[in-house]
């Protein structure tokens, strides 16, 4: 039983420090490689986006499925953003995060347009396209720079 | 009671479905119970059934805990039975020939009645024979036959070997088994296993020892 | 005639209710990221049901015995109480995944939000446990599970190149840019959905309950050896329209719109809706067979009488584990917990608990005592070794896998 108790403490306090620190600080090549799988996923909800506003143009899609999906992209990217944001950028790096994460803004708020044009049922939206397209494009080089 | 001749209690038995005389589930095997008769053979006399009789399976800590949460009920030191009379085959499953309500009871014997054990204090009980000294064997089986007076089943020969209870898988019985690779292995694990004749050894309760001259190796 | 109807029937809700949340989820997502270069994975994993699925159906006609009876029996009870704490949380994992599926396409539906709907699924699926008469919504689902054809329709419509498809999953080659660590990572996920255990519960206590006999085993046969592969085949399907519509785009699939989209795409808006059809169908109807299966292991384990035909009067222990599960996976679900990622914990969990059930199955499959002479042949233990050392390295795997590629994020 006194062992068991012992044990029971020990571990716990193992637990302790391993829980992390409020703030993470990781190093220049594990932010890059946080960078890059976040800069991936936005690409991912830009594409999508772009595909949804095609389909509905063209309709394909049901505006309730396409409200569903756009709802989904927009909570995607901006909780992929928020993620990379909170991390503490290493001083390291320079400008580089700054401009990384300025990318990912201008993305993760041409999703939300996306997603205004899908709720407001304006489908015919082929500025905000070419801009969903330019972006993904951006976002690609960018994880391809890093 | 059973159109078989013979059988191993804990394989045959042990954590079968008892099903009741219109196919209903009653329970699972939890335990056998064994009456010493005046000659001194082992007679399984019931099924028990319910936690008093699977948690000292499980655990014996765990029984003594789950005993001791509440003390005035008897219930869980007495486990419920199924009197053997009422078993009509024992097949795949244990089918009745009565049906299931209201039919666990308890037993209350007379202090000057039969002494009964249990199969599960049986299993797992030392063995020390005379021909291997020094090597840990267990009781992993019970071997069941029909009396020559033709008065139902009694414990005729244990397995004994290394390892649990029931880790032969069923193996000792039908040689040339597949798959190859399964049965190699158990095979390899049980190599020391054998049956020895129940009259020809002396069960020690209190001390939970089984002590005799010599074994059979398993046919 | 009737006895080839009946056949027919079988066959076709055997690929109906072959597809679940698992599968949809699970077949998009390495579509979209690795085209069919997983492809493998799913043939083997269907053939490794099959070889499962067989055994235990056989078990159940011969000797009666459903597949937990046996854990038990021949594992002991200790071993058995590990096993079933292992294989029942894999399975009311499962059953919560599957919640949350129903949900999650009525919310495609609607657009009204997902978890809005929950409570209602879950007390439907426990109403379909409790009443209805189950043989018939079995077949009615599996039936309307049939709809996810629409996914050949749409694949052939979206004009894939075939040769580069057929190229990847022959070649089985990882694409550029994916680590092999990704790559076996998700083809234990996939290995998981295709065997996943509740599958073998079901169809082997069903098999209890309907009486089968010796009679029965070739039925049985035919059910298991086309129904599960062509409910294979839809897997691959959904897998090769996510691959021709969302490898080129870069898009990774997270969502249950995802897993449809290509549909729209290949044939708009009423291919869209059948395709809706199918997904409401295969997760309500596999919600309905995990929360059983939950409920026949544990009331095998003791011995409770058990049963989708039984009335509640009769087997009052069953039906009440049955209320408690589906207030469970519901309440699990309202924590916000999102059931993709459920399902994507589920398939894993699945590859690890397998094990588990399929040794004992393996073993009993040939005790002559159970089946007399219907044990298993040359044929049936060779698989049936290959497929022990395949499970066994699949759930070794899994979890380190897991951590390593952090559930495949990394």
């Amino acid at each position: 039983m006194r062992r068991a108790v012992a044990v029971l403490l020990a571990l716990s306090f193992l637990l302790t420090p391993f829980a992390g620190c409020t703030v993470s600080h990781p190093d220049g090549s594990a932010w890059r490689d946080q960078a890059r799988q976040t800069l991936d996923d936005v690409a991912s909800e830009v594409a999508t986006a772009s595909l949804v506003l095609e389909q509905l143009n063209g309709g394909r899609l049901p505006s309730s499925y396409g409200i569903t999906m756009a709802v989904a992209a927009e909570e995607a990217a901006s909780t992929a953003e928020e993620k990379l944001s909170s991390v503490q950028a290493p001083a390291s790096l320079g400008g580089v995060p700054r401009k990384v994460l300025a990318l990912i803004g201008r993305a993760t708020e041409a999703v939300r347009k996306a997603r205004e044009a899908v709720v407001a049922e304006h489908y015919d939206v082929s500025r905000l396209l070419r801009e969903l397209d330019r972006l993904r494009t951006a976002l690609d080089e960018q994880r391809a720079a890093l | 009671m059973t159109t078989r001749q013979q059988y191993d209690a804990a394989l045959h038995l042990l954590d079968r479905q008892i099903v009741d005389v219109d196919g209903l589930l009653v329970g699972n095997v939890d335990d056998v119970e064994l009456t010493e008769e005046p000659d001194g053979s082992l007679v399984p006399t019931g099924l028990l059934v319910g936690m008093a009789a699977l948690l000292p399976r499980l655990s014996r800590g765990l029984y003594r805990r789950w005993v001791r949460l509440a003390p005035a009920n008897a219930e869980r030191s007495r486990p419920g039975v199924i009197d053997i009379e009422a078993v009509a085959e024992v097949d795949s499953d244990i089918r009745l020939s009565v049906g299931r309500d209201q039919l666990i009871e308890r037993r209350s014997d007379p202090p000057s009645g039969p002494t009964r054990h249990t199969l599960s204090e049986l299993l797992e009980m030392r063995v020390e024979l005379a021909d291997c000294p020094g090597k840990a064997l267990q009781v992993l089986d019970v071997r069941l036959a029909e009396r020559p007076d033709a008065r139902g089943k009694s414990v005729t020969a244990l397995l004994v070997g290394h390892g649990r209870p029931g880790s032969y898988l069923g193996y000792e019985r039908a040689p040339g088994r597949g798959p190859w690779l399964v049965a190699a292995v158990v095979r390899w694990m049980h190599r020391h296993s054998r049956f020895v004749d129940a009259a020809e050894v002396e069960i020690d309760w209190e001390a939970r020892i089984v002590r005799g001259d010599v074994g059979t190796t398993p046919p | 005639m009737k006895r080839l109807f009946a056949i027919a029937l079988g066959i076709l809700t055997a690929i109906g209710g072959f597809v679940d949340i698992g599968d949809l989820v699970t077949n998009a997502q390495v579509g979209a990221r690795f085209g069919l270069s997983l492809g493998w994975v799913v043939v083997v994993g269907v053939v490794g049901i099959c070889v499962f699925a067989e055994m235990s159906g056989r078990i159940a006609a011969v000797s009666g015995r459903a597949t937990f009876d046996l854990v038990r029996e021949r594992l002991g009870p200790r071993v058995g109480l590990l096993n079933l704490a292992g294989s029942l949380a894999v399975t009311l994992l499962t059953f919560i995944a599957e919640i949350g599926g129903v949900a999650l396409a009525l919310e495609l539906v609607t657009s009204v939000h997902y978890l809005l709907w929950v409570p209602l699924v879950a007390v439907l699926v426990w109403l379909v446990l409790w009443r209805a008469k189950f043989s018939l919504m079995e077949n009615v689902l599996g039936l309307l599970g049939l709809s996810l054809i629409v996914f050949g329709v749409a694949l052939w419509q979206l004009h894939p190149d075939w040769g580069h498809l057929s190229s990847q999953m022959a070649a089985a080659d990882k694409p550029l840019g994916e680590s092999w660590t990704l790559y076996a990572y998700f083809a234990v996920a996939l290995f998981g959905a295709a065997m996943t255990p509740y599958e073998v519960f079901f169809f082997s206590s069903g098999g209890v309950e309907e009486r089968w006999t010796t009679k029965d085993i070739s039925t049985m046969r035919a059910n298991v050896f086309i129904g599960f592969p062509l409910g294979g085949l839809l897997s691959l399907f959904i897998a090769a329209a996510a691959a021709t519509v969302y490898q080129p785009l870069g898009i990774s699939v997270e969502t249950l719109g995802e897993v449809g989209l290509p549909v729209a795409v290949g044939l708009g808006k009423i291919g869209l809706a059948i395709a809706i059809v199918g997904f409401v169908a295969a997760t309500f109807g596999a919600a309905c067979e995990t929360g059983l299966s939950a409920g026949y292991s544990v009331a095998q384990y003791v011995g409770w009488q058990w049963g989708k035909y039984v009335k509640p009067r009769v087997a009052g222990a069953f039906h009440l584990s049955l209320v408690l599960f589906t207030v469970l996976a519901a309440g699990v679900l309202m924590t916000m917990v999102h059931p993709i990622l459920v399902t994507e914990f589920s398939v894993v969990f699945s590859a690890v608990a397998l094990p588990l059930t399929y040794f004992p199955i393996l073993v009993v499959a040939n005790d002559p005592d159970y089946l007399g002479e219907h044990t298993n042949g040359r044929v049936a233990n060779a698989l049936g070794t290959v497929y022990l050392v395949l499970v066994g390295v699949a759930a070794i795997a899994a979890i380190p896998l897991m951590v390593l590629t952090k559930m495949g994020t990394a």
